[in-house]
């Protein structure tokens, strides 16, 4: 697979007051042309800070530490910001969670559309709002030119959202990052957002990259899934595995939490207890140890290294259990649910 | 829109009638009249004057004939300068005090609009201290201190500048920047709140990672968000300023309608102090109506009654 996307050892920290966050702590992944990769995790696990330091726009006090961008063999972290203002929007684009607050009320759909497409490609006027239209109308939104003198106020949350990722698609961007795309929308307009962008991978060739902390959005449009935890990656893998046949006690308990319509019978959620970890200070050893059920003597002391799974290469955990010598403990798939 | 501004007029004259009637209340309930103090007029004189004055018709007449003249737009004679209206020193007086006022607001907003934006840009960096370092002594230290320390240096001992009276431009300078300062540092400070909740949105986010210039996100998308409460603060000053300041023009000797306006209270000049009062008012409603018109235009999400999109 040749990969668009090449992240290594990725590590991102804000610097407040009370000491060093470290946010995003090593991460590696890849993302190869016309794919789509999850990112999920809880809340505050580095999922978004992930993202935004992929287009190096972390909010103060925040770092990119180390780590390279590979973006088509191009390292983002060493771009000038000059060349990264011409990769943002361009190359990489973004969606972001709440088109109710991410689009300027005072400005008009189209002023917010055009001036993306005339940053990037210098064109004329006239030519930018024809882009500007051909997208909003990629985006089935009807009566497109209408739009253009609209004001945000003026849609709905579904339409904004849908303005929100003609935006993003205007300069044919080769990896379109949605950080939680669908989260503020109610559950019908979700499923039109997610087969909507389905659709728009499939004719525009572009990458995604999903960061949700939904496994229903996930399951609908990515083919590889990378479980977070307290800044770090625990599990990855192809989604039908990670759903199939997790190893990681964590994404056994996101697993857990999800309500099934298909379940044989009536089961209670089993929420995953305690809350992520104070990244000042996060603890030794597996990060997920203070809240994983089955955490043994080392699982406090050592980091656990990323052991292959299933053999084909492509699902990774880290987790103490892989180890030969940890005690059998029932998997997801076997039992320990329910 | 007509509508509304002119449901808006109406509410205008309704306040206007009531500033009108408790103004002259009040001004009547203060101790001494107009003509109280030159004692050694004989009583018969005394009553001449009043007769012709109408200050010996009961109350209620008196308010009732003014009134009548409001409404045709005579504020009536002067009754301590023989033979000059109220009109006349309007038409005199605001002039100067407008002037004054108009060159101190835009300098006040051409300053202190952008300093409060860089110091945003720059939050709790040194330029931000400086900035409101120096916006806090604006607020904080009286114009009546400033015009006599800038009348001292650049009067007295530079030299550089007339250090009173009107006429010339250079007249205008001092009385100027000491009027501007308040506003100046109430801008930068205002700006600079407006401006760092603006640029922490969502929608300052989504122009940052569209690859715009660090010019246009400021420019474009936060500018225009944070420009709101300045125009909030700009509809009163204006009419504050424009109207006239009494100190600053007592202190440069200027012939403007504030000091007109303490001069009446000070010698119970009844149609003085009333025109000028409805002067003032008529002048701040029609700035509110103003502001809330710009309004409309600066965010669309504020609609103005009556108007269809």
């Amino acid at each position: 697979m040749d990969n668009l996307l090449r992240v290594r050892d990725l590590k991102t920290s804000f610097f407040t007051y009370a000491g060093e966050v470290r946010a995003v702590d090593g991460v590696n992944f890849d993302v190869a042309g016309g794919e789509a990769v999850a990112i999920v995790g809880e809340s505050g696990c580095g999922k978004s800070v992930t993202a935004m330091s992929l287009l190096r726009l972390i909010p103060e006090p925040g770092k990119v530490l180390a780590g390279s961008v590979e973006l088509a063999g191009r390292d983002l972290v060493k771009l000038k910001e000059r060349e990264m203002r011409h990769v943002r929007g361009n190359d990489i684009s973004m969606v972001f969670q709440d088109p109710m607050t991410s689009l300027n009320p005072v400005l008009t759909i189209g002023t917010q559309l055009m001036e993306a497409i005339r940053q990037h490609q210098k064109v004329e006027k006239d030519k930018a709002r024809a882009r500007a239209i051909e997208t909003l109308e990629m985006v089935k939104i009807p009566s497109a030119d209408k739009r253009l003198a609209q004001y945000p106020h003026q849609l709905s949350g579904g339409m904004r959202q849908r303005v929100m990722i003609a935006m993003a698609l205007s300069c044919h961007p080769k990896l379109v990052i949605c950080d939680e795309p669908t989260t503020s929308l109610d559950v019908t307009i979700q499923a039109q957002i997610i087969e909507l962008l389905k659709d728009l991978k499939k004719a525009t060739g572009m990458s995604i990259i999903l960061i949700t902390h939904n496994l229903g959005v996930v399951a609908g449009l990515a083919t590889r899934v990378i479980v977070m935890y307290a800044g770090k990656i625990v599990e990855y893998g192809p989604v039908n595995e990670i759903y199939g046949i997790p190893q990681h006690p964590y994404t056994w308990g996101l697993l857990r939490s999800v309500p099934r319509l298909d379940a044989a019978e009536k089961r209670r959620l089993v929420p995953i207890y305690g809350q992520p970890p104070d990244l000042l200070k996060p603890p030794v050893g597996c990060r997920f140890n203070p809240r994983c059920d089955h955490a043994m003597k080392i699982c406090r002391e050592q980091e656990p290294p990323f052991v292959p799974v299933n053999g084909n290469g492509q699902h990774h955990v880290a987790c103490w259990l892989q180890h030969p010598a940890a005690p059998a403990v029932a998997g997801f798939k076997k039992g320990v649910p329910a | 829109m007509a509508r509304y501004i002119l449901q808006r007029v109406f509410a205008a004259f309704v306040a206007l009638w009531i500033l009108t009637t408790v103004t002259f209340v009040l001004m009547h309930a203060i101790p001494g009249g107009p003509f109280t103090r030159e004692r050694n007029v004989p009583e018969a004189v005394m009553r001449n004057i009043e007769a012709k004055y109408h200050l010996d018709d009961p109350l209620w007449q008196q308010y009732l004939d003014y009134l009548g003249g409001v409404v045709r737009f005579d504020l009536g004679p002067s009754f301590k300068f023989q033979g000059q209206t109220v009109n006349d020193f309007i038409r005199r007086g605001f002039p100067v005090s407008a002037e004054l006022g108009i060159i101190s607001i835009i300098l006040s907003m051409a300053i202190g609009i952008p300093v409060g934006i860089i110091s945003a840009l720059r939050q709790n960096k040194w330029q931000d201290n400086v900035t409101m370092l120096v916006a806090i002594i604006g607020v904080s230290v009286p114009s009546f201190i400033i015009a006599p320390l800038l009348m001292y240096v650049f009067a007295l001992k530079l030299r550089w500048l007339p250090p009173a009276m009107w006429g010339s431009w250079r007249q205008v300078i001092m009385p100027a920047v000491a009027l501007a300062l308040l506003p100046l540092a109430t801008f930068s400070r205002l700006m600079r709140s407006s401006m760092l909740d603006v640029i922490s949105q969502d929608y300052i986010k989504t122009a940052r990672a569209k690859g715009l210039s660090e010019l246009a996100v400021t420019w474009r998308h936060a500018v225009k968000n944070a420009v709101m409460p300045i125009v909030t603060y700009l509809g009163p000053l204006i009419a504050a300023i424009l109207t006239g300041t009494f100190i600053i023009e007592q202190i440069f000797a200027i012939p403007g309608l504030g000091r007109q306006f303490v001069w009446s209270v000070n010698n119970r000049d009844y149609t003085t102090i009333l025109g000028l009062t409805i002067f003032y008012g008529a002048f701040l409603l029609l700035m509110n109506l103003v502001v809330d018109i710009i309004y409309g235009f600066l965010d669309p999400r504020i609609q103005i009654a009556g108007r269809k999109d």
